[in-house]
């Protein structure tokens, strides 16, 4: 292996999870995340020498919102794709009861339900585990809009686990 | 967003001193609202903490390969620099370029006229992992689980079968594989073959009726591989 590839590969592989976690939230299903890792990847390769900064992951993670974006907008020009069945909401509004009874399908569901901007921010913060400050500099936005947009995400997310897009959440 | 709110979002992120802090507490002791928004703040990072998952097998195999096939960036050269230097500078770009043309050739052993995805399939041939307790025998075993990749814009599915001690790799795409120089290629009712060899590598390539393409490389004649290739697409 060269020794460029080699540096890279080096370099970026720690965060291949964390890119992949990102991917599975930007793509359709899990056959796309894979293809998109893998072009971001390749875009981060081609790149890797003007990249300087201390932060490979948000880096990487930076590229591929940008090559998400780029195929969303290819995407958008083709007509539309049949989705797939939407889960059931669990009708119990107590909290600790619905944490309990959630599987990751569900809750999967309810964060593809929620505003672009603060999913997004999500996902950043919650599963990628990058700060707000991090998660501001790769979106371009102020620290204290991607505070707000994760609070306002997580009560919404809050909401539809609990059912309360059915009730008021009130027992 | 108001006031309320921002004070509330600052203590969720931890950015209050100790004394407004603890003012927010106090306040949430008696405001039924502000309680419930730090309950469901609390109960999505508790769900989307369910969703952590780790990468799936293969994947960083995957891109680890992808990687390997891409060539070397080119270094961005100014101008200017150009232009001044003249005849340097292009005798030396030409020198680069030659350069990245032996690393290239290097990565993926085969003719430089060769596609990639061709190329592709001769790699994963010349580097087949060895199939330690797997018996030889004349029935192909498959090793390991089949690999995704995406080469040049064509999707492949690569899969490592061993027969009578010989290492062969079957790549499947939906998309036909480009023909290489010098193959020598056939065309039978409702699809096309193709032969050709390189090195001792052979390759032996169908292109389906049904829109399926198989490309096989195996150290051994083209009698051999055209048996062989029946054996593993009748499966």
């Amino acid at each position: 292996m060269a020794d460029e590839h080699r540096a890279f590969l080096d370099a970026t592989l720690p965060h291949l999870a964390a890119v992949h976690r990102l991917a599975r939230h930007l793509a359709a299903d899990p056959a796309a995340a894979e293809d998109l890792v893998q072009e971001t990847y390749l875009r981060a390769f081609t790149g890797f020498a003007g990249h300087t900064g201390p932060n490979t992951r948000a880096w990487l993670v930076a590229i591929c919102l940008n090559v998400a974006r780029s195929a969303a907008r290819h995407q958008a020009r083709r007509p539309p794709e049949v989705l797939g069945p939407v889960p059931e909401r669990p009708t119990d509004d107590v909290a600790a009861q619905a944490l309990a009874e959630l599987d990751r399908e569900h809750i999967a569901w309810a964060l593809d339900q929620l505003p672009a901007e603060q999913r997004i921010s999500i996902v950043l913060m919650d599963l990628i585990g990058h700060s707000a400050a991090e998660v501001a500099a790769i979106l371009g936005c102020p620290r204290g809009t991607v505070l707000a947009r994760v609070h306002r995400g997580r009560r919404r997310l809050a909401g539809l686990l609990v059912g309360r897009g059915v009730t008021d959440g009130r027992p | 967003m108001d006031a309320h709110e921002r004070r509330l979002v600052a203590f969720l992120a931890g950015d209050l001193d100790e004394e407004h802090a603890r003012q927010v507490d106090e306040h949430l002791l008696g405001c039924e609202e502000c309680w419930r928004a730090v309950q469901e703040d609390r109960l999505a990072r508790q769900a989307l903490a369910l969703l952590h998952e780790a990468e799936p097998p293969g994947l960083a195999d995957r891109i680890r390969f992808a990687v390997e096939l891409a060539p070397p960036p080119q270094p961005r050269r100014p101008l200017l620099g150009l232009r001044r230097r003249g005849r340097a500078v292009v005798g030396t770009g030409l020198a680069a370029a030659l350069s990245i043309g032996v690393i290239f050739g290097w990565l993926l052993p085969g003719s430089p006229a060769d596609p990639t995805s061709v190329l592709t399939v001769l790699r994963f041939a010349r580097s087949m992992p060895p199939a330690a307790g797997q018996p030889a025998g004349p029935r192909p075993v498959a090793v390991g689980e089949p690999m995704n990749i995406v080469a040049a814009g064509q999707a492949l599915q690569l899969r490592y079968y061993r027969v009578d001690g010989v290492e062969a790799v079957l790549a499947t795409s939906a998309q036909p594989f480009p023909v290489p120089a010098s193959a020598r290629a056939t065309t039978e009712a409702g699809g096309m073959t193709w032969t050709v060899h390189r090195g001792a590598l052979g390759l032996f390539c169908v292109d389906g009726p049904g829109g399926r393409s198989a490309l096989l490389a195996a150290p051994l004649p083209t009698a051999a591989l055209a048996q062989l290739m029946g054996e593993l697409i009748s499966r």
